[in-house]
């Protein structure tokens, strides 16, 4: 009896160290100013869940979706700068594709791939000319690994911005043009528990920086 | 050769008919979906996602299509969650598709709003839904009305594939409090008419049936005996006849049938296509026999820049149609340049005809596909019997320009400033929501 208890706390473990294991985290952020731009070099670990990885073998994409924030120190949020990286493996040559933005690269192996996610580099995430050199600054990072298509990542956003909500009658009828506002949403984002998008890691900061 | 030829010719097509059956097969390049797995599912039957899906094992998959196919489940509202991902199937580029749901548990409650042509603003400050009633994909949803010229409550069930077919049934029962403008002397009145009813509608999704649809509706209308001037707090008693003759408790029993057509790029902003619709109206009560058709066709071009959108709408009813039921000219959804409804001769019209020209011009954001900020210029024409006596004219024109901002929640507003084509001094200017047509 005793020994069926001790299994079941082991498999309660296993369960809770797959579920922490299920989304990335941001192991450093580090920004510095590169020529007129800000570059930002970061590490990552935990990239591809065994759901991503089934995904991108069957041969569709999958997409890492990058949130940096600059923050004005202690807490003022200044910009915002989202960047994609987009993979797809090629099962008739048997390679990966990554696409960031205009550039493209192909690797040989998903260790490969892995390498490359795990060490993201961004040597113009934005203007310096946005930037004052008396301020002090902080970059924040929430990455997310969404399969097949960044669509999937439903942001609320998304929902209040959505031209579905204005439903127009059917022709031939007296017109009628309504908005709906979904109630259970709205209170849920405003009182509701701040939940993490679905395969999003902990927002991370990197340490202040200024750009003189 | 006669006979050698048919021989070979029913050979031929068997041949074709057989390769069109063949399952597609996985060729370099392409991805094939081999099954689809639906996971999370407590209360929905399986077959009720299934129905939402646009493709089946065998078929060729691509990202689009996923993209596709989340959008379409997610606007069900059965779902808080949907994530496809996929796994490798038994062979090279064979995908195995896998949709995770998580259902919604809650009926979802809603604050809607909006403007209608036959009630003005409104607002449902409470309504609950219930998206996926026991799990069947069935809807049910009760609101409140409240508005500038309606009070009342709906009641709405809705459920499609009856009987596992392509068509779709509706059930809505009404109760309604709504005021009618009426124009004596060019001055505004409101006249309250009750109404309660029900109205059963049978629609298809596919084939031939996406082109019809029809039903049957039964509603007990009573108007007030007398109509409040709106400037001048007077009221009005004496009616003329032809509202008259309509007043008191009336039960109307009809049946519609619907042609339809939808061929536009994008419902939001169409940039070609049409839509159109021709509906035939037969109320064959004891207390109330008329029959009311109504044509509204509309055509959007790509011209340039922007899209050439043009609205034909041609109505008919005969001449016993109670006058709250018959048609009516001017404002913003109608004859821009006018008050609402003052266009109109007492009693309302029986022949209506009405186009909206407009060029709408996208100015900044998302392009054509989803403009924000979108410019407008239009031109309106439209007649009605007994116009002659309002206006000393048999057709009525106005021209103006306007602007859509598409803002968040409410989605497209409109504003437009109309000038008649007599009397451009006489500017009007509206705010509502969506495009004009």
């Amino acid at each position: 009896m005793r020994r069926q208890k001790k299994i079941h706390l082991l498999l309660l473990l296993l369960l809770i160290a797959e579920a922490a294991a299920q989304t990335p985290r941001v192991i450093s952020i580090l920004a510095k100013p590169n020529a007129d731009s800000l570059s930002v070099s970061v590490q990552l670990a935990d990239m591809f869940h065994p759901k991503i990885v089934n995904t991108i073998r069957s041969g569709l994409p999958a997409v890492i979706r990058f949130d940096f924030r600059v923050l004005e120190t202690p807490d003022r949020e200044i910009q915002q700068a989202l960047r994609s990286l987009r993979i797809v493996y090629d099962l008739w040559s048997d390679r990966y594709n990554l696409r960031f933005g205009q550039r493209e690269q192909f690797v040989p192996n998903f260790a490969e791939l892995e390498k490359i996610c795990h060490n993201f580099e961004e040597p113009h995430l934005l203007s310096l000319a946005r930037l004052s050199a008396q301020k002090n600054y902080q970059l924040r990072l929430q990455v997310a690994v969404i399969p097949i298509s960044a669509k999937q990542d439903q942001q609320l956003r998304d929902w209040l911005a959505g031209s579905e909500n204005t439903a127009e009658s059917a022709p031939g009828e007296d017109r009628s043009a309504e908005f709906r506002l979904n109630l259970n949403k709205l209170f849920s984002f405003f009182w509701g528990k701040k939940e993490r998008p679905f395969g999003a890691s902990e927002w991370a900061s990197s340490p202040p920086f200024r750009v003189e | 050769m006669t006979a050698f030829l048919r021989k070979n010719l029913v050979r031929l097509l068997a041949f074709i008919a057989m390769l069109a059956a063949l399952p597609a097969q996985a060729q370099e390049g392409r991805l094939i979906v081999e099954q689809v797995k639906i996971l999370g599912l407590q209360k929905t039957k399986p077959q009720i996602v299934q129905r939402y899906l646009s493709f089946r094992a065998g078929d060729v998959l691509t990202p689009e299509l996923i993209e596709q196919n989340h959008q379409t489940l997610q606007a069900t509202n059965f779902f808080k969650r949907v994530e496809f991902r996929a796994e490798p199937g038994t062979a090279k580029g064979k995908v195995v598709v896998i949709i995770e749901v998580d259902e919604r548990r809650r009926p979802t409650f809603e604050f809607a709003g909006g403007y209608s042509e036959l009630d003005g603003w409104f607002f449902s400050p409470l309504g609950v839904r219930f998206d996926n009633l026991f799990g069947s994909g069935h809807f049910l949803g009760l609101r409140l009305l409240i508005g500038d010229r309606v009070t009342g409550a709906n009641l709405r069930f809705y459920q499609p594939n009856i009987f596992n077919s392509s068509a779709n049934f509706q059930f809505d029962a009404d109760v309604l409090g709504r005021q009618i403008i009426h124009y004596f002397d060019q001055r505004q009145s409101i006249q309250k008419v009750n109404t309660a009813g029900v109205r059963l509608a049978l629609s298809g999704s596919r084939g031939i049936g996406k082109f019809l649809s029809g039903g049957y509706q039964l509603y007990e209308t009573q108007p007030a005996s007398f109509a409040r001037f709106v400037h001048k707090k007077d009221t009005l008693y004496a009616f003329p006849d032809i509202i008259a003759r309509d007043l008191g408790r009336k039960q109307i029993g009809s049946v519609w049938l619907r042609l339809q057509t939808d061929t536009r790029d994008n419902p939001f902003f169409p940039r070609k296509g049409v839509w159109g619709a021709l509906s035939i109206e037969q109320a064959m009560g004891r207390e109330a026999k008329f029959t009311r058709t109504i044509f509204d066709g509309r055509v959007y071009q790509k011209i340039g820049a922007g899209v050439l959108a043009l609205r034909i709408k041609a109505a008919r009813a005969s001449e016993s149609t109670p006058y709250y039921e018959r048609f009516y000219l001017g404002g913003v959804n109608s004859l821009r340049s006018f008050d609402e409804r003052s266009l109109t001769p007492v009693g309302y019209g029986t022949k209506l005809f009405l186009s909206n020209l407009e060029y709408r011009l996208p100015l900044e954001g998302g392009g054509l596909r989803q403009p924000r900020f979108t410019g407008v210029l239009f031109f309106d024409a439209g007649r009605i019997n007994g116009l002659k006596e309002i206006i000393g004219e048999n057709v009525v024109k106005s021209l103006g320009f306007g602007v859509r901002v598409k803002v968040p929640v409410l989605g497209v507003l409109r504003m437009d400033f109309a000038y008649p084509e007599k009397h451009p001094d006489d500017f009007h200017f509206y705010l509502t929501l969506g495009h004009s047509f």
